[in-house]
């Protein structure tokens, strides 16, 4: 469920989310690029408006998935600037990857989100997406779907009442966003159930992002709340994630999942996941 | 990834030899005599035209070599219909030079034309914004800038000082054999490389020594007043290079005199270049928005540097000729990053090389009737799949297989030592010069020959072959997958009238499995005939 959910993420050329922990392919005739240069021209101010996150469909993307990891939430201020140096772990400890975006064109359940844009990964190995509306104002999740119609693990369905909106856009130190979304009559992993999720959205933060491969300036920290209610109980999870212009989810620190009843989990040392994006 | 790829390690060589240069362009559009327009302008005359107009027809057949697209999707050649594609152009070419008294002459190149494709805008078009059709539309509106009109190639002046020539402008860039650094001044060549420059030229004991300092990219002004003077600019946005050069030259009817007097003539030079730009505001280069040079958060701190040199031999008697050329570069971009507030930590770097040497023979009687040339050159290589990019796109890497790639594959792979000689320095009809933008992670042995027969009855009638074989340095980086790209037969024909020349060119390409298709056979056969109508003041 954590990484169903909190996936979500945003990005944008990037791809979109997924936790696959994967190997790029030894075999040089595998070879896949690293990042396709999007037409994209960010201006470095700290706003992020729509245009500058682009959807480059079937762009592959790399990031380095880390499990257990401490994590300054808050970073470090560095002539002024707070700064988030994400250089550790070294990175030949972590996997590598793979993240892309795909065409509602031809999926089994492109019937159920007639209008969705994109698909994005929302599971280890892409085996499960996530339809999102690609609109000016926002970027808005729709429901999520297994990408096999039955693969051996169960289906998965399920469509939201309403879209959860992960990125308000233009996106900017404030901005913020809470969306209860209801899927009826949901399938998860063959099982049939039915949920309520809060998605809450803010930007809490802007400063510089220190990656192993890159230095982001003027990136975005979007604090994401989520809590899913089902009739068998109720679970919150808090996802730091960091957002660049024309890059789209550049890292993200992922808290872990606790019951609903316990205090929700804003400041945690330790995430559970952390993603970095690696070229 | 928009770094120094050859071209612009090319471009980066600009090296000074001034005078050479300046004069080789001069008032004249081809190679030529480097005083020639000082020597046969009249005492009193203080302008002559040179020029010309060119036009081109070619047809081609299975130039795609049968592949398919690229992993982007790029075609290496139209398909055409079944493989066959026509293409016609028209260059307008003219080249003043004004001379102001005896030591004074501002020299121009504009092309009025640039490579206009025959019938690219038909009566009435575009129909006023509504659908129609031109099949009853034979005659052609007005060209604008857009459609490839009025481009100024070269604008600089030049005065002979009693120690020293100084030029300064837009001037054209030249040296050796033009592998690096190439004017493309000839009529039937493209491109040629323009440099932005100040150059002081000194003879040295019989010798040429040349400094010259160029602006190949100043960024943004930022001045948002009208203001007097050069409008500002930061000083580290712009890229910038020195170059020095020291050379022992002569010009064409130098040769010509000691030649015929059983003279061995020795030229030679060496010439070296540093460039370098400290910061960038790469938005600019897109947008060519003035403003941003007030944005500091448009600035991408660059940490460009690089070093290139480059050696030049030419030993010549009547009946032969030995001319090598040598270029190295080598440099480093801390941040390749195309993108403001994203800082790439690994930097670029690189180290690519080329050469290329010439041995002509000319064994009968009259030297000028019959020439055999035997010519080899290699452009060094890099092993990531693909020839280097002719122009900058992005930081992609490719697949093997594709034709063309980045050489840069994020941080697993951050060096480019491919090169490309200069696509000016001919070597065939098709393959390098047509398909791949010049010779690069290849080498290539060439026997060329000229033959001008009957020059009492047709002067200046030639005829030309040419053979040659390509072969890649590296089997992974080549778009099949192994070494052998290709084997070509040239022909062609030169007829001169007066100031009027037509010339046809004819070749056919056997390409190997190097640039097949992964797994494949060999492509099949690919033909190109190109007829060119030439008329030079």
């Amino acid at each position: 469920m954590r990484c169903e959910r909190f996936v979500l993420g945003l990005v944008s050329v990037v791809g979109t989310l997924g936790c696959d922990p994967g190997t790029p392919p030894e075999n040089p005739d595998d070879f896949i690029p690293v990042i396709q240069v999007p037409d994209c021209r960010p201006d470095n101010n700290g706003v992020i408006e729509s245009s500058e996150l682009p959807v480059v469909l079937g762009a592959v993307a790399r990031v380095r998935v880390g499990q257990n990891v401490p994590v300054d939430i808050d970073g470090e201020v560095i002539d002024g600037v707070t700064t988030w140096d994400l250089t550790r772990p070294e990175v030949q400890t972590e996997p590598v990857g793979t993240l892309s975006v795909e065409s509602m064109e031809g999926q089994w359940f492109a019937g159920l989100f007639p209008g969705a844009d994109i698909a994005a990964p929302l599971l280890p190995g892409g085996s499960q997406l996530g339809p999102l509306l690609v609109e000016d104002d926002g970027w808005k999740l729709l429901g999520a779907a297994s990408k096999d119609e039955d693969p051996p693990e169960g289906q998965t369905r399920v469509v939201y009442d309403r879209p959860t909106v992960l990125y308000p856009f233009p996106l900017q130190l404030g901005s913020r966003v809470t969306t209860t979304s209801r899927a009826q009559n949901a399938v998860l992993l063959g099982i049939p159930t039915a949920f309520d999720d809060t998605t809450e959205v803010e930007v809490v933060g802007t400063g510089t992002v220190i990656l192993p491969d890159l230095i982001l300036e003027n990136t975005l920290q979007v604090r994401v709340r989520f809590s899913r209610t089902l009739l068998a109980g109720e679970v919150q999870q808090v996802s730091y994630i960091f957002v660049h212009e024309c890059l789209g989810e550049v890292a993200r620190f992922v808290s872990a999942a606790v019951p609903l009843a316990e205090p929700r989990p804003d400041d945690f040392a330790t995430a559970t996941e952390v993603w970095r994006l690696a070229l | 990834m928009n770094t120094p790829k050859t071209s612009t390690i090319a471009a980066a060589v600009v090296v000074a030899c001034t005078m050479l240069q300046a004069h080789t362009a001069l008032a004249r559009t081809g190679m030529g005599d480097p005083v020639q327009p000082w020597r046969e302008k009249d005492p009193d005359e203080w302008l002559s035209f040179h020029g010309h107009l060119r036009l081109r027809s070619a047809l081609m057949n299975n130039l795609d070599l049968g592949r398919g697209p690229s992993s982007d999707g790029s075609l290496l050649w139209p398909t055409g219909d079944n493989g066959l594609t026509v293409g016609h152009d028209l260059r307008v070419r003219l080249a003043p030079s004004i001379f102001m008294g005896d030591s004074v002459r501002l020299f121009m190149e504009l092309d009025v034309l640039d490579n206009v494709a025959l019938g690219a805008r038909p009566r009435f078009t575009p129909f006023g914004g509504t659908p129609a059709i031109v099949a009853a539309a034979p005659f052609q509106e007005p060209l604008t800038a857009l459609d490839g009109a009025f481009h100024l190639r070269t604008a600089m002046a030049e005065v002979i000082l009693p120690i020293a020539v100084i030029s300064a402008g837009r001037m054209p860039s030249h040296f050796g054999l033009g592998i690096a650094a190439n004017d493309g001044n000839a009529l039937d060549d493209d491109l040629g490389d323009r440099a932005d420059r100040i150059a002081v030229t000194v003879p040295i004991f019989g010798h040429v020594l040349s400094g010259a300092f160029d602006v190949g990219a100043s960024g943004p002004s930022g001045q948002t007043l009208p203001g007097f003077g050069p409008s500002p600019r930061s000083p580290l946005i712009s890229e910038q290079s020195v170059s020095l050069a020291f050379l022992r030259f002569h010009s064409p009817w130098e040769q010509e005199l000691l030649q015929n007097d059983g003279r061995v003539v020795v030229d030679y030079g060496v010439a070296g270049s540093i460039e370098w730009q400290d910061k960038d505001v790469p938005a600019f280069y897109t947008s060519f928005d003035q403003s941003l040079g007030n944005d500091p958060n448009a600035v991408v701190e660059r940490g460009y540097r690089a070093g290139v040199l480059d050696g030049w031999l030419r030993i010549g008697t009547d009946r032969l000729r030995v001319e090598a050329e040598v270029v190295a570069s080598t440099f480093q971009i801390d941040n390749p990053s195309p993108y403001v507030g994203i800082t790439i930590r690994q930097p670029v770097t690189g180290t690519p090389f080329g050469g290329v040497a010439v041995v002509e023979i000319k064994p009968l009687e009259n030297p000028q009737t019959l020439s055999v040339q035997f010519e080899g050159g290699v452009a060094s290589s890099d092993p990531a799949p693909g020839l280097p990019l002719p122009a900058p796109t992005a930081f992609v890497g490719a697949r093997p297989g594709d034709v063309f790639g980045s050489q840069l594959d994020g941080t697993k792979d951050s060096r480019m030592d491919a090169y490309r000689l200069h696509p000016a320095h001919r070597v065939d009809l098709i393959l390098w010069r047509t398909l791949l933008g010049g010779v690069s992670e290849a080498a290539y042995g060439r026997v060329s020959g000229r033959f001008a027969p009957a020059q009492d009855i047709f002067p200046g009638l030639s005829l030309e072959g040419n053979l040659v074989y390509s072969h890649a340095l590296d089997a992974g980086s080549a778009p099949g997958g192994i070494n052998p790209l290709g084997l070509e037969v040239d022909g062609a024909v030169t007829l001169p009238y007066e100031q009027f020349s037509l010339r046809i060119d004819a070749g056919i390409l056997a390409p190997f499995g190097g640039l097949g298709e992964r797994g494949a056979s060999a492509p099949p056969l690919a033909s190109m005939v190109l007829v060119r109508l030439g008329y030079a003041m």
